[in-house]
């Protein structure tokens, strides 16, 4: 525990990339997947308690919960001091096309391509090359620094850069291009928003924050020549090749950005480090990128331009079927029977399980969901096999636990967990007899169901639900869509009497489904109201169990609890679909063979694909 | 002719007199009442309006199922035209012509309600601006554009807010962020009013304000009110729509036909039913609004008349 470097093993580094995620809005299940794909289950553990701890709490010895047992560990070779080499992509069957063009839509019009300035510029990404970059098994390998490495405690990296890597307007790419870009953005003058991201480097937080007597040379990154760049940090870091990777630290051109200052990511002022440069950019219409053949990969890039049309997600399909694009990864609920019964359109359907369920949350704090016999009594009323399969028309799996199937601890539906959850209406109906509502009547006026804005599955879902409800129990119930943001800040006050909600699963493990959402004890607010001891208990001695026997055995007795309870109905678990056209090949997959399709942290999908003559 | 003399010319000139008077009164509105009836469109229109709001009103008993049953087995079922749903169902298995008829509870009451409002605010303010002038006009004026900077969307939503859900509220703040055309139009149509012969005859004559605006100048600006008026009952349907689309409108499962619109509209091309129903109807009752509108203007302003 005491090599830095191994820093996924390390509490207080941990935390602190927690921090650096934070500071630009990452997700905390984004950032526990990098962390996973590094550290394994115990970097995963680690990232899941520095998110629970938060900046405010006191900093409690290493961790709350002990570290879930190391089933298959990672072997971490990413950010070591000698990664391995960038992926060579593969040869690929068929004759290849003259024009390697992809076409994929943006669904809106970008602000600007200065990642370098704000990451969420809604840019293309493929334009800039950071020190490292992500694998589509989100492991850091090297791109513009051929090597790197820590010095002892980690504390200050030296970053090799390769000698090959040219701007796209013939410029090398030096070491001084980070030093400048990375001060840049913490300059208070640049009033880079997510700044916050740097400031592991020495004096980066003083600087940004105009504290008296720091200047700009007192940030401690600095080109020691033109192709090495040493940043001495804060203190022990052994994560930083992560930061290093990330699009946050995309590099800006200097000399353009001195000539054109907030223009100069206009197609005709840009200059690009990337595998790609931008060469046109019709505003609210398209965004064309080219190769950028003085990149130093190029030769094993195979497309040689990529083509963005600006199309909301509603026209995705119809622009895709137009053939005007060559990936749509957004498809509607609505088009999926046409979609999969063309015979050209379902040749070129990609499902993916999203390992989520959704799921149905009365809150105890609310008439009528206070009494325990009405909240069984929903969980006997909602038919999840006509929700899956007539409503969703398949593209989801039947949930009546927490955790997904073809997760590790996946709770098969035995008797008893059916005895809970079954649909029966009459079960349900009698479940009312004593209460106030016996018979469907006597409802509090107003009763809602609430979710999110996010499609049409679950609003089709809901409906459903709302229905059954009213079938089964004769509850009136008002289906509210709410704003996406506006609702999950009310769902964690607890205001929302019955939520319908979703849950990802970001690593395959339970802690992350029963223990993560409904453990009540954590110090930073718990996601929905419901509490019990026992199932605390459980849940918590699960996470330390070493036996899997045991702990499946904890699982399932906390889920048992949940059900007996009926704190939450889970009702299906998420299937989505895009299209992709048959000329396109050589997919980026993961170690899973898994298609992995563009994400906020694996960029680079356009250094895979193929276009086939067509 | 002249009406004074005397001798046999003068009898005869006299009893044509009481045979003119003995003839039916018609006042401005009776004739044109009468003009309107002439006018097939707008009769068209006047019927299908009717038709459209008797449809809502008896919505509870014409419609064959209530608007949000769900029948599983039947989910985004094509129209059948005859048989247990002939308009076929919606993505979750909902019977369309039952939430069609439903849903023009929901649209009449937004669409003329709203305009409601916006007939009370905006014609008195724009009247009162473009008679008095002054002062009066311009402090008013610039309030109207105040109002006018704000989003209107925006606006609604605001007050969506503030007031909470429900059908009065929707059309209470359509209402109350739509008036400022017409107020401004209304001005415009009484300031050049004001210095026509007629209005200068009554004034001269005595008349009060009150008279004058209510009986004088309204009757002759009502017909860029009335098209104003009819054009913004589909503004508001579609308001209405966006409103729900963004979960602050009519709450589900109610229905109405813009949201129904709205929201299947990118479905067309794998149920095309879905969005093409509540279309046609909105752009029915739209229709029928402008030839309705259309004809009153013609039957109202004696300047029209001659073309018909």
């Amino acid at each position: 525990m005491h090599d830095k470097l191994r820093w996924w093993e390390d509490p207080e580094q941990v935390a602190l990339l927690w921090k650096r995620f934070q500071a630009i809005n990452m997700d905390r299940r984004e950032f526990v997947r990098i962390v996973g794909a590094i550290g394994g289950a115990t970097g995963t553990a680690l990232a899941l308690a520095a998110c629970q701890r938060g900046e405010e709490a006191p900093p409690t010895p290493a961790v709350a919960v002990t570290p879930p047992p190391v089933p298959t560990p990672t072997p971490p070779v990413a950010v070591g001091p000698t990664p391995t080499a960038a992926p060579t992509p593969t040869e690929v069957e068929g004759e290849l096309a003259e024009d390697q063009v992809f076409r994929t839509n943006m669904e809106r019009d970008p602000q600007s391509f200065d990642f370098n300035r704000d990451l969420y510029c809604e840019g293309d990404p493929a334009c800039f090359a950071m020190l490292g970059m992500f694998t589509p098994d989100l492991e850091v390998v090297p791109d513009i620094a051929e090597r790197w490495e820590p010095n002892e405690d980690a504390s200050v990296w030296t970053f090799y850069l390769r000698k090959d890597s040219y701007w796209s307007n013939g410029d090398p790419v030096t070491a001084h291009d980070y030093e400048w870009s990375w001060k840049r953005q913490l300059d208070p003058a640049t009033a880079a928003p997510y700044a916050g991201f740097l400031y592991d480097i020495k004096n980066a937080e003083a600087f940004n924050t105009q504290q008296p007597g720091v200047t700009r040379d007192d940030v401690g990154v600095k080109a020691l020549d033109d192709y090495t760049l040493q940043v001495t940090l804060e203190g022990p870091r052994g994560y930083f090749p992560i930061l290093a990777a990330y699009i946050a630290a995309a590099p800006a051109h200097r000399p353009s950005v001195e000539k054109f200052g907030d223009k100069w990511t206009e197609a005709e002022n840009i200059v690009c480090n990337g595998p790609f440069k931008l060469v046109r950019w019709e505003h609210d219409k398209i965004v064309v990128l080219e190769k950028n053949e003085k990149y130093w990969n190029a030769k094993n890039i195979t497309l040689q331009r990529v083509e963005r049309p600006i199309i909301p997600s509603e026209a995705a399909l119809q622009a895709y079927e137009n053939n005007e694009i060559d990936w749509m990864w957004r498809g509607p609920l609505g088009q999926l029977d046409r979609v999969r019964s063309d015979p050209k359109l379902s040749q070129e359907y990609k499902q993916f399980n999203l390992f989520g369920t959704w799921y149905l949350v009365p809150d105890p704090q609310y008439e009528p969901y206070n009494l325990k016999e009405v909240r069984r009594a929903m969980a006997h009323a909602i038919d999840r096999e006509t929700i899956v399969k007539q409503v969703l028309k398949g593209l989801a799996t039947v949930a009546y636990t927490f955790t997904p199937p073809g997760m590790p601890y996946f709770i098969e539906p035995d008797d008893k967990i059916l005895e809970l959850t079954e649909y029966n209406p009459d079960k349900a109906r009698a479940w009312l007899k004593g209460t106030p509502y016996e018979g469907g009547k006597n409802w509090p006026r107003g009763l809602t169901l609430t979710h999110r804005e996010e499609g049409d599955a679950p609003k089709a879902a809901a409906a459903a639900i709302i229905q059954m409800l009213k079938e089964v129990l004769g509850m009136e119930i008002e289906h509210i869509i709410g704003e996406p943001r506006e609702t999950y800040e009310r769902m964690w006050k607890h205001e929302i009497p019955l939520m319908w909600v979703r849950w990802y699963v970001d690593y395959p493990d339970p802690a992350n489904t029963l223990f993560q959402v409904w453990y009540s004890k954590a110090p930073t607010g718990r996601r929905h109201y419901w509490s019990n001891d026992e199932f605390d208990r459980l849940t918590l001695q699960a996470n330390g169990e070493q036996d899997p026997q045991n702990r499946y055995q904890l699982y399932y007795q906390a889920q048992l609890i949940q059900l007996e309870e009926a704190a939450a109905i889970y009702v299906y678990n998420p299937w989505n679909y895009g299209l992709m056209k048959p000329w396109v090949t050589n997919l980026p997959r993961n170690r899973n063979g898994d298609f992995m399709p563009e994400w906020n942290i694996f960029l680079r999908h356009y250094d895979y694909y193929k276009i086939l003559k067509h | 002719m002249t009406t004074t003399g005397a001798g046999a010319t003068g009898r005869a000139e006299r009893l044509d007199a009481l045979v003119w008077a003995a003839r039916p009164h018609r006042t401005l509105w009776r004739d044109a009442f009468s003009r309107l009836l002439a006018n097939r469109l707008a009769m068209f229109g006047l019927v299908m309006v009717t038709l459209f709001t008797l449809m809502a009103i008896f919505a509870p008993v014409l419609a064959p199922y209530p608007y949000d049953r769900i029948d599983f087995s039947a989910i985004s079922q094509f129209p059948t035209w005859t048989g247990k749903y002939p308009l076929g169902t919606d993505l979750v298995g909902r019977d369309m012509l039952s939430r069609l008829i439903w849903g023009a509870q929901v649209s009449m009451a937004v669409g003329l309600g709203a305009q409601v409002i916006v007939f009370l605010i905006g014609v008195p303010i724009g009247a009162l601006a473009g008679y008095v002038g002054g002062r009066v006009d311009a402090f008013l004026m610039r309030f109207v554009d105040v109002m006018y900077a704000f989003p209107q969307l925006l606006f609604v939503i605001l007050i969506m807010t503030a007031l909470g859900r429900g059908m009065q509220n929707i059309f209470i703040a359509i209402g109350v962020t739509g008036w400022v055309t017409l107020a401004r139009l209304t001005r415009a149509e009484f300031l050049a009013l004001r210095e026509r012969d007629f209005v200068l005859a009554a004034r001269a004559a005595g008349a009060s304000p009150w008279r004058i605006i209510t009986r004088h100048m309204l009757p002759n600006a009502l017909s860029p009110i009335i098209v104003t008026l009819t054009f913004g009952v589909p503004q508001a349907i579609f308001t209405e729509a966006a409103l729900s689309f963004i979960g602050i409108g009519i709450p589900e499962p109610r229905p109405s036909w813009g949201k129904m619109a709205g929201e299947t509209q990118q479905y067309i091309t794998s149920y095309w039913y879905m969005p093409i129903f509540p279309t046609i109807l909105i752009a029915l009752l739209m229709l029928s609004f402008t030839f309705l509108g259309d004809g009153l203007r013609d039957a109202l302003d004696p300047r029209t008349r001659k073309r018909n």
